[in-house]
Order: C-alpha cells, then sequence, then structure tokens
C-alpha cells in the first residue's frame, strides 16, 4: 500500500535511540540481594536494568561532557557569604549577614543553625549541652538545584544592595524578614542548565521552578532469556598459606550475575526540551547531542571492579519522528534464540530490522523524518535508515535531520 | 448481537502494552503500587497529556469517557526496588518532610515499585450520553496518534510498544470483542477466556452468540469497586472518586490469538484494515 507524502513538511518532534549492547558475565544493577534485576517479559525471564540505573550513568557522563555542574543543597546562604568574603573582600560579618538574606529572601522556609553553647558564655549557669541559634546561618528547608552560577547571580543581588544590607538586622530566626528582594532571588533559584532543562526538576517550594524532563528512558532488558548465574568464590588466607598450618579458605561465598544482548531505548521530546531552554536553538542542538552520545556510551556500575563489563554497543539506530515516540521492545517480546550458534546478538540485529520495517509500515513512515545506525560486525542492517561509519556521524547526521539543517538540498 | 444498548455511542480503539506498566491505585510516600489493569486515572492522564492539557486543567469532556478493557495478556506482578541518596554526602541526601537531613545510617531512601510485567490490553474508550461528539474524538485520535508529550504506561519508564491508537470507531465495543488478540496460542487448544473489565454494565458487551461468555444479567452488576476516577490531576489537589468495577468474561475463539511482536502487527494491520474499508472517509485522516 503506497503512503501518501504530506505537502508541507512536518516539524521533527522526538529523536528515539534504539541500542543492541551485548554484555558479559556481569551485574550492573542489583537488587536488594545482591541479585541480578530481572523481568518477565514473552513469558522469559530476562536480565533487567532499571531505568533509574541507566539514566544516572547517563546523567553523570553527561555532565562531564558538557562541563557544567549544577548545585543541590540547602546551604545556599553559606556558599554565597563565601563568595562575598573571599571573592569580594566583604568583612565578614557583613558577608554572613548577606548569605543569610539571600537564603532567607527565597519563598522556600528556612531554619537556623544551632550549635552547643561555648563554655564561659554570658549567663555562665547554662546547661551542659544546650544548643543555640547560629545567627546569619540558614538552611532553606528544602534542597535548591541550581546551576553553580547561581552563586555568582545571588551574591550580585547582595552586591547591590549592599547599602541596605549594612543597615538591615542579622538573621536570627525563622520569621525575620530579608530585605532582598523576593523575586529576583526566586528569579535566580528558577534558574536551569542543561541537565535540570534536559533532565527535569522537583522543587515544588518556589512556584514554576519545577521542570519537567525531557528525556524518557525505557527498562533495559536482555532480547532473550536468562538465568542468573550464582559464582562461589573463595579468598585465601595469606598467614594460613606461607605458614601451611592450616586448611581451608579465609573467606567464601558468592556473587550473582548473568550475560546478554541488552535492548536499550529513550527519547528526546525536542519540543520540551526548546520550551524548557527558551528560543535557544544552539543550546538544543548542543543537549540533545551531548545526550545522545552519552546515553549511547555510559554503563551502570554496579560491580564493575569485579567484571569490568566495558563492552560497546554492536548496533546503534537513531530514529527522527514528526509524531511520537516508538519503542521496538516487542521486537524481542517473543525470546531470541540461538539455535544455530550464532550468539544473540545477530539474531537480535535481525529482529530489529524486521519489527522496524512492520511497525513504520503501519503508522505510515512519512512521520520518520531522518534515521541512521551505526554498528560493530553488523554489514547489512536494512529498514533502519542510512549507515554511518561511526557514532560522531551518526548523531551529527541525526541532528541535522531533526534541527531541519539539509546539506546540499534545499527543502521546499 | 446480544444487546443493541451499546449503540450509537462512538469511541476510540486503544492498545497497552509494553514489557513494563505500572498503573498506581493506592500508592503512599515510598511504597508505589499497581493495579493488575490500566486504571481510568491513568488511561485518562495518558490521553490529557497526549492532548498537552497541563495538570489541574479541566478534564470533564474526558471524564466523560467509559473504559472497558480486554485483558489480551494478564501479566505477572514485578517489585523493583529503588533507592535514593545512597552513596552520596549526606548534604546531597532526601530532604525530610520536616525540612531535615536524613542522617547516616537512614540517609539512602528505599522506594518499592511494583510493576504490571509481560501484560497486554486492548482498550475502548466510550462516548457517555452528554460526553464528547464524533469530532471531539477526532480531535482525541489526532492526539494520540501525535502526542504532545510522549506516552507512558503509568509510569515515564514504561514506554508503550507499537501503535497505541488502533481505531477511531462507531462500535468502539463491538470492535474490541473482535480485535486480534495480542497473545500466543498453542494451534488446537480451543477458545480462551479473555476477561473484560469496565466501569460500565458489560450486559452491553457485544458478544457473538456463538461464543461462551458469563451471563449478562451477572456482568450487569458491579463485582467490586476501585478509587481511580479522577476529578483533577492539580499537584497539589489530585483526587479520584471511587466508581464499580464491572468484570465479563469472554471465551474468545482461538484464531483471533495473533502471537506477539511484528507478527502481530501484521495481523492487526490486516484487520484494521478490513474494518476501516468501508467507511474510509470517515476514520482516517
Amino acid at each position: 500500500m503506497e503512503k501518501t507524502v504530506s505537502a508541507t513538511p512536518r516539524p521533527a518532534r522526538f529523536i528515539d535511540i534504539h541500542v543492541l549492547q551485548s554484555v558479559p558475565f556481569a551485574n550492573l544493577n542489583r537488587d536488594d540481594t545482591n541479585s541480578v534485576k530481572t523481568v518477565q517479559y514473552g513469558n522469559a525471564q530476562r536480565t533487567r536494568v532499571s531505568s533509574q540505573s541507566w539514566k544516572r550513568a547517563a546523567r553523570e557522563k553527561f555532565q562531564e561532557e558538557i562541563g557544567e555542574r549544577a548545585l543541590r543543597t540547602r546551604r545556599i546562604g553559606e556558599r554565597v557569604t563565601r563568595e562575598l568574603a573571599e571573592t569580594r573582600g566583604w568583612p565578614l560579618p557583613l558577608a554572613e549577614r548577606g548569605g543569610a538574606h539571600v537564603a532567607a529572601g527565597s519563598s522556600i522556609k528556612f531554619e537556623l543553625a544551632k550549635e552547643k553553647q561555648k563554655e564561659g558564655a554570658e549567663g555562665g549557669a547554662a546547661k551542659k549541652d544546650a544548643k543555640v541559634v547560629v545567627p546569619n546561618k540558614v538552611f532553606t528547608n528544602a534542597l535548591v538545584y541550581v546551576p553553580e552560577t547561581a552563586v555568582r547571580e545571588l551574591a550580585d543581588i547582595a552586591e547591590e544592595h549592599r547599602e541596605k544590607l549594612e543597615s538591615a538586622k542579622d538573621i536570627k530566626k525563622p520569621a525575620d524578614k530579608s530585605v532582598l528582594p523576593q523575586p529576583t532571588i526566586d528569579g535566580v533559584l528558577k534558574a536551569r542548565n542543561g541537565v535540570i532543562n534536559l533532565f527535569g526538576r522537583m522543587l515544588a517550594e518556589v512556584d514554576d521552578a519545577g521542570v519537567d524532563g525531557a528525556v524518557q528512558v525505557a527498562h533495559a532488558m536482555t532480547t532473550h532469556e536468562t538465568d542468573v548465574e550464582f559464582d562461589y568464590f573463595s579468598a585465601v588466607d595469606d598467614i594460613s598459606q606461607e605458614w601451611n598450618d592450616a586448611t581451608g579458605s579465609g573467606h567464601m561465598g558468592h556473587g550473582q550475575y548473568s550475560a546478554g544482548t541488552f535492548y536499550r531505548f529513550a527519547t528526546i521530546d525536542l519540543e520540551e526540551l526548546a520550551g524548557n531552554l527558551g528560543d535557544d536553538p544552539a543550546s538544543v542542538r548542543e543537549l540533545t547531542g551531548a545526550f545522545l552520545a552519552t546515553f549511547v556510551e555510559s554503563l551502570p556500575g554496579a560491580k564493575k571492579n569485579s567484571t569490568a563489563p566495558y563492552t560497546p554497543p554492536g548496533l546503534i539506530h537513531l530514529a527522527v519522528r514528526a509524531d511520537r515516540p516508538l519503542s521496538f521492545a516487542a521486537a524481542f517480546e517473543k525470546p531470541v534464540t540461538s539455535s544455530r550458534g550464532e550468539g544473540f546478538e545477530e539474531p537480535s540485529v535481525a529482529r530489529l530490522t524486521a519489527y522496524a520495517a512492520q511497525a513504520n509500515k503501519m503508522l505510515g513512515s512519512r512521520r520518520l523524518l531522518a534515521s541512521g545506525w551505526t554498528s560493530i560486525g553488523h554489514e547489512d542492517a536494512q529498514h533502519v535508515g542510512d549507515r554511518y561509519d561511526g557514532i560522531e556521524e551518526l548523531v551529527e547526521a541525526t541532528l541535522r535531520g531533526a534541527l531541519g539543517e539539509k546539506t546540499g538540498e534545499v527543502s521546499s | 448481537m446480544t444487546s443493541s444498548k451499546a449503540e450509537g455511542r462512538p469511541g476510540l480503539l486503544l492498545r497497552l502494552a509494553g514489557p513494563l506498566q505500572s498503573w498506581g491505585e493506592k500508592s503512599h510516600f515510598t511504597d508505589r503500587d499497581t493495579a493488575r489493569f490500566p486504571t481510568r486515572s491513568g488511561v485518562i492522564g495518558m490521553l490529557a497529556a497526549a492532548l498537552g492539557r497541563k495538570r489541574g486543567e479541566p478534564l470533564d469532556d474526558l471524564t466523560a469517557l467509559s473504559l472497558t478493557v480486554r485483558e489480551d495478556r494478564p501479566g505477572v506482578m514485578m517489585t523493583d526496588l529503588h533507592t535514593v541518596g545512597g552513596g552520596l554526602p549526606n548534604r546531597d541526601t532526601v530532604t525530610t518532610a520536616e525540612g531535615k537531613k536524613r542522617g547516616g545510617a537512614t540517609a539512602t531512601l528505599l522506594s518499592r515499585r511494583a510493576y504490571l510485567a509481560d501484560a497486554v490490553f486492548t482498550a475502548a474508550l466510550t462516548s457517555t450520553p452528554g460526553g464528547p461528539d464524533a469530532e471531539a474524538l477526532s480531535r482525541y485520535a489526532e492526539a494520540l496518534r501525535e502526542p504532545r508529550w510522549p506516552f507512558y504506561l503509568g509510569r515515564r519508564s514504561c514506554p508503550p510498544e507499537g501503535p497505541v491508537l488502533l481505531a477511531q470507531s462507531e462500535r468502539p465495543l463491538e470492535e474490541l470483542v473482535r480485535l486480534p488478540v495480542s497473545a500466543e496460542r498453542v494451534r488446537g487448544a480451543g477458545p480462551l477466556n479473555l476477561v473484560f473489565l469496565s466501569d460500565q454494565p458489560l450486559d452491553v458487551l457485544p458478544v457473538p452468540d456463538e461464543w461462551a461468555s458469563s451471563p449478562a444479567d451477572e456482568s450487569a452488576r458491579p463485582t467490586s469497586t476501585i478509587n481511580d476516577d479522577p476529578r483533577s490531576f492539580h499537584p497539589k489537589r489530585r483526587t479520584y472518586r471511587v466508581r464499580p468495577l464491572y468484570r465479563r468474561t469472554v471465551a474468545v475463539p482461538e484464531e483471533r490469538f495473533a502471537g506477539l511482536g511484528a507478527p502481530y502487527l501484521v495481523v492487526l494491520e490486516k484487520h484494521l484494515a478490513e474494518y476501516r474499508a468501508p467507511s474510509e472517509e470517515g476514520v482516517t485522516p
């Protein structure tokens, strides 16, 4: 059946990432009994890595890649105090008052640090272990999660109101009012950086500070049935061995592992990311590219020292879609088998591409704006778009397809 | 047909399938449960998200839809242990309700999250008297084809597989009974009982006369209740109402079982093409 081609070019909405990755004897993500996480799918037990686990691995790599850090803290006031005193040369008492007014000036409620009363303090007869409030040492009741640059911006607010702060009172109780403007401070706390714009943030206390994440990551699972293997081990006692006066081991135990070919899926919501970023196409491009690359290359770290499971993916397929994200998990609902001894990755690639062809046919391939793949050892992956030599080329071509930067042709 | 009461109620047919689903019903802090089937709040929430409705926006038109679910594969329960704050310095861990930090030994927060694994459901969203008309349903269908926010089956880590919107239909319940079943069958095994669950009496379910099913009068009475009827998804005023749960078992002939994965999609596409053929204009965009 011939699909009609849409007359108007459709905007790219989602970039889907499909990865097939064989991981040797390992336990990337364990449960509360140190066992491998599993899931039943297609009546067969599979090895599973939770989306949370893989997302954290990807996020850490992503932060490294874009070279931006975010601060998650209740002690933002103290951090501003340090900025004022050490970087800007404010006298310490004023810097402390400045930091306190910054922290107390947001719409997040706060409390003050307490410490044990010093001996010989005024009044003399203080009870042992009695605690007194430390003026100007303010903790916000919720963690703020801000770009590291927020510290400088908050210090700028204090700087601007320095005269007011010089005549202001210290913050000594949670009811004390800041002399600094709340909307300006909240404005800084609402600021986002790349990590927050892409992965989202929960901050209920400041209005409109919550950010819905623009990436969705599925649990990864093997394309085939797996068993959890118990690896028995013993540890030699070096002294017993040297003196040869005792038999038996110093320690015995077992670890749980499995091996298999994983199907991993994630999607980026380009519209949501653009909305989170405001009008900033360059950042959309940078963050999307960084996420694609780091999600593909990341690996959760449980038991990594005892297994070193650092495999690259066997097949990476990226698809730019105009309609909706499309997971190919169902390609593996019937578990892949390895009847001819060819392993699991080879038949998994065949399954994925066959399913992609069927799914795109059914939903209409005009909604697929660009697609491509790169691979190690699979020469003829059909139905998953153009072949690229490496991840960088694949990501670059996908970004061009998604962001409408056609090279060598004029789009109508 | 056993009944004609359901005639004249157009609707949408959906497929809710994926390796994992989680339809929270009575989740409480760190214990996140799942019902054994898609909840009204979950499915209506998914439609609201497809339409781009923000949390707290009116839902009246969507809550006027009736939900009937067919359990193609009921799936199995799975619990995932999720840790928050482990291995981080104290200041980076979770804040308690009093605004304090969790100290030392209690810094890691354990959360148990229940999932329904290996389940597939086919569902009908049917208009009720005074509910959305054909034009509104067309808008919902378009949103389900091109949703504003990505779909998820109750929880963000659970994306659906395959098509979500199967069709816009003049006779959604009749179609729900007849759609290919997303499950494998051994040849010669005979009809298999499928459970239908609904917020409406199921005596209106048009089961072909030659198929065995639980008696119509029994399925006209609710078997239990469930607190999943959404009134508002406002983040600070999220409210649900209790609604009745009706149940009916229908013995579906084995030739309707179309397998898993790509082979299922082939059968499904063929079925939908035949079904669409007579009223092409009214159904496809």
